[in-house]
């Protein structure tokens, strides 16, 4: 029972990283300009069928296509921050919630109308099978794969945000715009940069995520929902706190999967969210 | 150096500044000095680039500059420090200070500069690590002030520095700027002490209500039976 418990954990963890990685894109956007972007979940539905036909054609396995995917990703980003969210900036917190769920109902919908709602998947994928780390203890490969990818890009994130200046500045421009504006950081900039990194990251999620999981238009449902609890959890605008909201939101779902079988294995997802609201409405790591 | 020229600025269509006309001569201080709510916030508002005027100029050597957004005003050697202070509260003391010089790349240039406020502001330097949301109202302000400097500009902008600060910090913050304006930064200075302001200052503008009502060298004004009856209550 222990060592099975052991692989529910194992692979949960590895969900984990994954959940980091694309909730770790919607809180540094959140925490830079106060925007919660509802077609985040639809961002990682885009990367994921970019991944797919580059499989297609020219052939590129997910792995391999993974920079253009982030950056075609970062891409859409910048063109949802410049065409969308720069016109509602000084606008309610309503208009703002309206913009980025157009812009999900509008992703999924192009989803929908240019490949139809079927389930596709890699064939014959560049890394696949498992590794059998004990007796009772096997990891999926491109799991495995997938979550050093994540942990990379996810260090690399929090290394840039915390070490170098202009990491520093993206911060700054978070906690107080108009300071930083007094400090001549150009903050119009400063947004764009957020973007890049905010959609980047969860670009590179959806790409290896494709590598092992099914593509189709609603996918980002699911893990758009799991990215804003991940945030939610965490404490909006955190990097650390996402961090050991993904981890545990990862292995909570697995135990929920396990437990209460696949059907319910967000139920507990949901639950741990909806205590987290009521004992500490701030998330694990969240400033107020 | 710099010229206010007319200024009008408004909130939502309510006029705060009333064609404000002022200037600031290279290495002087000036001071603007008015009550709570006479718009001195506004116009410096207004001059750093957080606010556009509906009217009237803001010219720097002779070049319009209102025009220009916050950051690229910084550019141009103005720097504001705001009321209040506006510190990166979640940032240590250093960090703070190194988004004062974020447009200079150079690290030489920048730990130059460091130990340059340093110097002036012996206090911070010794809790440098320490997070600037933890610090005392008054060393909050001498970070405020230290990370303004960290550009090196022309002209320093103080809002109301003594606001909030027990009385012993208020002498220190204005002996502070005394030795700032000893370093050849010119600076504009407003303030609701006048009696502070006006000791420290070369010339002075009254503000009232968004127009400038009166104007004049600072011991002039502390010796005017007009001014020490309507600000000072002597
Ligand atoms: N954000 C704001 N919105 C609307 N009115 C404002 C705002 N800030 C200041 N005002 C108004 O503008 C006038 C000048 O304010 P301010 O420049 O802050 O004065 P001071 O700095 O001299 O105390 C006041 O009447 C104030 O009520
Ligand atoms: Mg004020």
């Amino acid at each position: 029972m222990s060592e099975v418990i052991l692989q529910v954990v194992g692979s949960g963890v590895l969900w984990g990283f994954i959940f980091v990685l694309s909730a770790l894109g919607l809180t540094i956007i959140f925490g830079v300009m106060d925007i919660c972007n509802f077609a985040h979940g639809d961002f990682l539905m885009m990367a994921m069928f970019l991944a797919f036909w580059l499989s297609v054609w020219p052939g590129l396995d997910p792995m391999l296509s993974l920079p253009i995917v982030a950056i075609a990703i970062a891409l859409l980003g910048v063109a949802t921050y410049w065409l969308l969210i720069r016109h509602v900036l000084k606008a309610s917190g309503m208009a703002q919630i309206f913009v980025t769920f157009g812009l999900m109902i509008f992703l999924r919908g192009l989803a929908q109308a240019l490949w139809g709602a079927d389930y596709r998947s890699i064939t014959d994928p560049l890394v696949q099978g498992s590794w059998n780390i004990m007796p009772n203890l096997s990891l999926s490969k491109p799991q495995v794969v997938a979550a050093l990818c994540a942990i990379v890009a996810t260090i690399l994130v929090y290394l840039f945000m915390t070490k170098t200046r202009t990491g520093l500045a993206l911060q700054a421009v978070s906690e107080d715009k108009d300071a930083a504006s007094l400090m001549g950081i150009p903050v119009q900039k400063m947004y764009i940069l957020a973007w890049i990194i905010g959609a980047g990251c969860v670009g590179i999620a959806g790409g290896l995520l494709s590598e092992f999981y099914y593509i189709y238009p609603e996918v980002g449902m699911v893990y758009g929902f799991l990215a804003f609890i991940t945030v939610a959890l965490g404490g909006f605008g955190s990097i650390k706190g996402v961090f050991y909201a993904g981890l545990i939101i990862g292995m909570v779902q697995a135990l929920g999967g396990f437990f209460f079988g696949s059907a319910y294995q967000y139920l507990l997802v949901y639950g741990l969210y909806f205590v987290c609201v009521v004992v500490r409405p701030q998330g694990l790591m969240g400033r107020r | 150096m710099l010229e206010i020229k007319d200024l009008v600025v408004s909130y939502g269509g309510v006029p705060a500044l009333f064609g404000v006309s002022i200037n600031v001569n290279d290495g002087e201080v000036v001071s603007v000095v008015g009550s709570n709510g006479a718009g001195k916030s506004t116009l410096l508002k207004a001059i750093s680039g957080l606010m556009k005027p509906e009217g009237g100029e803001v010219v720097l050597d002779g070049k319009s500059i209102h025009n220009l957004k916050a950051h690229e005003i910084v550019k141009q050697g103005i720097v504001m420090v705001p009321e209040g202070r506006h510190l990166f509260g979640q940032m240590s003391i250093v960090q703070n200070l190194m988004m004062g010089a974020y447009q200079v790349t150079d690290k030489k240039v920048n730990a130059d500069r460091l130990e340059k406020v340093y110097s002036i502001f012996p206090r911070i330097k010794e809790r440098e690590k320490q997070l600037a949301g933890t610090l005392s109202g008054g060393e909050q302000q001498m970070v405020a002030i230290a990370r303004g400097l960290m550009s090196e500009p022309r002209i320093l902008m103080l809002d109301e520095p003594s606001l909030g600060l027990a009385p012993i910090m208020v002498k220190e913050m204005f002996r502070m700027i005394k030795d700032i304006k000893q370093t050849g930064v010119t600076i504009l200075l407003v303030e609701q002490r006048l009696k502070d302001a006006l000791i420290l200052s070369d010339r002075a503008y009254v503000l009232q209500t968004g127009k400038i009502v009166m104007e004049g060298k600072g011991e002039e004004f502390m010796n005017s039976p007009e001014v020490r009856q309507a600000y000072l209550g002597l």
